[in-house]
């Protein structure tokens, strides 16, 4: 048989080999998207676990509740299942926010301070909402601390406390991948505006994080955040909804009064 | 899928350790334990380069070696990319992703079985052809093997 013949029976042949495995289900024998899930929920009790330690959880009412208000109807309007997702409020002056692994999100009380109105809260939670859905925390983890050391945390092997700290610092301060920013941007625009909501205010927020980049870098949601004025561009140019048609999800009371409750618990 | 010739008369002792080494070469990836598809390439590639200038022998089976390498290294490169592309990028362990890496794994595998089974019969001495490469062998050398090797003393 000549040869050309026999390279092509041979790619013939991988390729049926292929075509006859493909056949199974795999996805559903080996589940991969369980086996993340597990991953992340054992990740974000791990983690969780230090930062309850290490930080104070404000469990008052008239901050947790409100906070949740603005999740669910976020959610409702979005059709996102957060039944499992679990939020805290910490006591800490930085204005940060971030998603931890297994469904969790932390707000600092610093940014419910700086944020002058609901619109600018609402764009920082719709961001961190969109990481857990798209997904983008396990992956920042494997890029920054690489799969080795995520499995020897989960599987308790050799990881001792100081690689767990090393890990949530990373979650905490450092930044996403920019392609991973952006898609959270523009997801967050989009849960805004099916909220009603104005993303228009989420921009305002990122100007006023640049601005203060100028004067306070160690702030940590601004230096994990990079090019917080090409985002800001990039938010208003993706806006259909403007002010004008904003709609809130809290009453003027409502919200006033979860920031005069967390002045409160602050000072 | 492999044809055994016997030589006549067989290649000489240092002949067929050189010609068995070459597969042994491609072997080295799984020794280091790097999952990079290139290493076993560049060491096959490095003892078929030292070996140019060997003995017919010797030069046909480093090069099958060599040739078996460059194939596998396609179906490799291509595995470890979409698996970077699933861990640190967007893509998604979906069926056909598990099924390509069922699919190298399995080619792999067959051609690691052989390679062991090459290097063992051509410490022997025993001349190994396999499927499609050893047709490729001959005509990229330019000789007919056999006679050559049937002249070797």
């Amino acid at each position: 048989m000549k040869t050309f013949s026999k390279l092509i029976l041979t790619v013939i042949g991988i390729g049926s080999l292929f075509f006859i495995i493909q056949l199974v289900d795999w996805v559903a024998i080996f589940n991969p998207q369980k086996i993340s899930k597990t991953t992340e929920e054992k990740l974000g009790e791990l983690y969780w676990e230090i930062i309850s330690k290490m930080e104070k959880e404000v469990k008052n009412d008239s901050i947790t509740i409100p906070i949740k208000k603005l999740f669910n109807k976020i959610a409702d309007k979005n059709e996102l299942d957060i039944t499992e997702l679990k939020i805290h409020v910490l006591q800490n002056e930085q204005i940060n926010a971030f998603a931890l692994p297994g469904n969790r999100i932390i707000l600092y009380t610093g940014l419910i301070k700086e944020s002058e109105n609901q619109g600018e809260l609402a764009g920082v939670i719709c961001h961190e909402l969109a990481h857990i859905h798209k997904k983008h925390i396990l992956k920042k983890l494997v890029k920054e601390i690489g799969l080795s050391t995520i499995i020897s945390m989960t599987t308790g092997n050799g990881a001792g406390t100081e690689t767990v700290k090393q890990a949530l610092k990373i979650l905490s301060s450092s930044a996403y991948d920019r392609n991973l920013e952006t898609e959270a941007d523009l997801t967050a625009i989009e849960y805004l505006e099916n909220a009603k909501m104005s993303p228009e205010y989420f921009a305002d927020f990122m100007f006023k994080m640049s601005e203060l980049m100028e004067v306070a870098k160690e702030l940590t949601l601004i230096s994990s955040h990079p090019h917080s004025e090409d985002r800001t561009k990039a938010i208003l140019d993706n806006t259909k909804l403007k002010k004008d048609k904003h709609q809130d999800i809290l009453s003027t009371r409502e919200w006033d009064s979860l920031k005069n409750n967390t002045y409160n618990v602050v000072n | 899928m492999i044809k055994y010739t016997k030589l006549s008369p067989p290649p000489g002792e240092h002949e067929a350790e050189r010609a068995s080494n070459s597969y042994l070469m491609s072997l080295v990836a799984v020794v280091v334990g790097l999952p990079l598809p290139i290493v076993n390439l560049i060491a096959t590639l490095i003892f078929y380069l030292g070996n140019r200038k060997s003995t017919a022998f010797v030069k046909w089976h480093s090069t099958q070696a060599l040739l078996s390498q460059i194939s596998v290294l396609f179906l490799n490169s291509a595995a470890f990319w979409w698996t970077i592309n699933v861990v640190f990028k967007n893509a998604e362990a979906s069926n056909w992703y598990i099924s390509y890496m069922i699919t190298v794994l399995i080619v792999n595998l067959i051609e690691f079985i052989m390679t062991i089974i090459t290097a063992i019969q051509v410490r022997k001495g025993i001349h190994v052809e396999w499927w499609f490469y050893g047709e490729l062998c001959d005509q990229i050398i330019g000789i007919n093997t056999k006679k050559e090797n049937e002249n070797i003393q």
